[in-house]
């Protein structure tokens, strides 16, 4: 089991989220859901008005406005401060240490792959990264 | 001593395109080119330290960015539009044999110019640049705010996360800044990182090149950069510990010694012209 799916871990980083001003700033025109998922977990979200109004640990019937995914291994990186979200999500391969001799230069290799409704995802572009380091900081404590 | 007010702002028609740069200082040429989506402000704190360190410093706007019109109304697409621009630009100012920096897409520039007209440049120092960059893809769709319209805060994102971990806060809201004058031209800019390689050419440059890179930044893998290094025959590579994708912003004291220090190493400024700047 992931952190995401320990339920201290989501009232913790839930009651952050709503305690945000500015998330609740950038995500005050939005109407929709986020689901989170690390590994298999998942932490659905639905968002209205920049507070976060309900949350499952699945994602219901009519789905979700958009998904951030990714191993646990890539959270952790962002967990423990040793990347950014800018890194972990634009595309692009920009770690070589298992690589010296630079075979696998690819610009397709995303660590956490945001997929469903991408212009949502993009207008709520500053209201993810807030989402993000609030976890971060939610799963450090 | 010389402080960022000292700076002179000046338009000059480069191939019948209204250019802005920044000048202060006399002494030996040497051009500067931001990074994407910004202007010549990323290199006023640095500016006046290298004029009072002999060089007469021109930071130009690149085309379509802040205060210089586009070429034909048409922002670049490529790394080597953006690298004759600024050829041509040195050629309309008659500037002999200068050194030329930059940074980012500047730096990818600087590897371009020097790649095609190294015979007539005392040095190139690229920071934050590559031989070939593909670190990811060719952002096309953004060009159309409609496709992307977080792309103002996702640029914003770009730069601000690459800095040094350790950057003030205030620092942070200031390069913000420097990037809300050139959205549309910023798209051309990334495009042409990602498709940018002139590698394979990088071994025929002949003049003195430093490589300037921050292992804070992340868009420019350690690997890629010694990449680069090892192509140039006549090379220095730098790494620099907490520098992120800004180095001559967040430490414009540490850039400018660098710069000094290597072209007086090539006799390309004489050591005795550090008056003012002792």
């Amino acid at each position: 089991m992931s952190f995401i799916a320990e339920p201290a871990f989501q009232q913790r980083f839930i009651d952050a989220l709503n305690d945000n001003e500015e998330f609740r700033t950038q995500a005050q025109a939005f109407d929709g859901s986020i689901l989170l998922q690390v590994d298999a977990d998942k932490l659905w979200l639905k968002i209205y008005k920049g507070r976060v109004i309900d949350h499952e640990q699945f994602a219901p019937v009519f789905g979700y406005t958009y998904k951030l995914s990714g191993a646990e291994a890539a959270w952790r990186l962002l967990i423990d401060g040793k990347r950014r979200w800018a890194d972990l999500t634009v595309a692009g391969k920009r770690h070589f240490e298992d690589d010296p001799a630079l075979k696998t230069v690819s610009p397709d290799y995303v660590e956490i792959s945001t997929e469903g409704n991408l212009l949502e995802a993009s207008r709520l572009t500053e209201a993810t990264y807030l989402l993000a380091y609030t976890l971060r900081d939610s799963a450090q404590n | 001593m010389a402080t960022p007010e000292d700076i002179i702002g000046r338009y000059v028609k480069v191939n019948g395109t209204r250019t802005f740069y920044d000048e202060i200082g006399e002494g030996q040429p040497l051009v500067c080119i931001h990074t994407a989506g910004a202007s010549s402000l990323e290199y006023q704190y640095i500016s006046p330290l290298l004029a009072e360190r002999g060089f007469r410093v021109l930071a130009l706007d690149l085309p379509g960015h802040s205060r210089s019109y586009p070429v034909n109304w048409q922002a670049h697409r490529t790394i080597h539009e953006h690298a004759e621009f600024v050829y041509a630009f040195v050629k309309t100012l008659r500037l002999e044999n200068p050194v030329i920096t930059g940074c980012s897409i500047g730096g990818n520039s600087t590897f371009d110019y020097a790649v095609h007209h190294w015979r007539e440049i005392a040095a190139g120092i690229p920071m934050e640049g590559l031989g070939r960059s593909p670190t990811f893809p060719k952002p096309d769709a953004l060009v159309h705010p409609s496709w992307g319209p977080g792309w103002q805060d996702q640029m914003e994102r770009a730069a601000t996360e690459s800095l040094n971990w350790n950057c003030p806060a205030e620092k942070i809201e200031e390069l913000k800044w420097q990037h809300r004058n050139s959205q549309v031209s910023a798209v051309g800019d990334l495009q042409g990182w990602s498709q940018h390689d002139v590698l394979d050419r990088l071994g025929d440059v002949q003049c003195p090149m430093l490589i300037i890179r921050g292992d804070d930044d992340f868009w420019v893998p350690r690997e890629l950069a010694d990449e680069a290094a090892a192509a140039l025959p006549n090379s220095e590579m730098v790494h620099l510990p907490n520098i992120g994708h800004y180095p001559m912003f967040e430490d414009p004291t540490l850039i400018a010694d660098l710069i000094t220090e290597f072209c007086i190493k090539h006799s390309i400024i004489d050591a005795t012209d550090q008056v003012s700047a002792a």
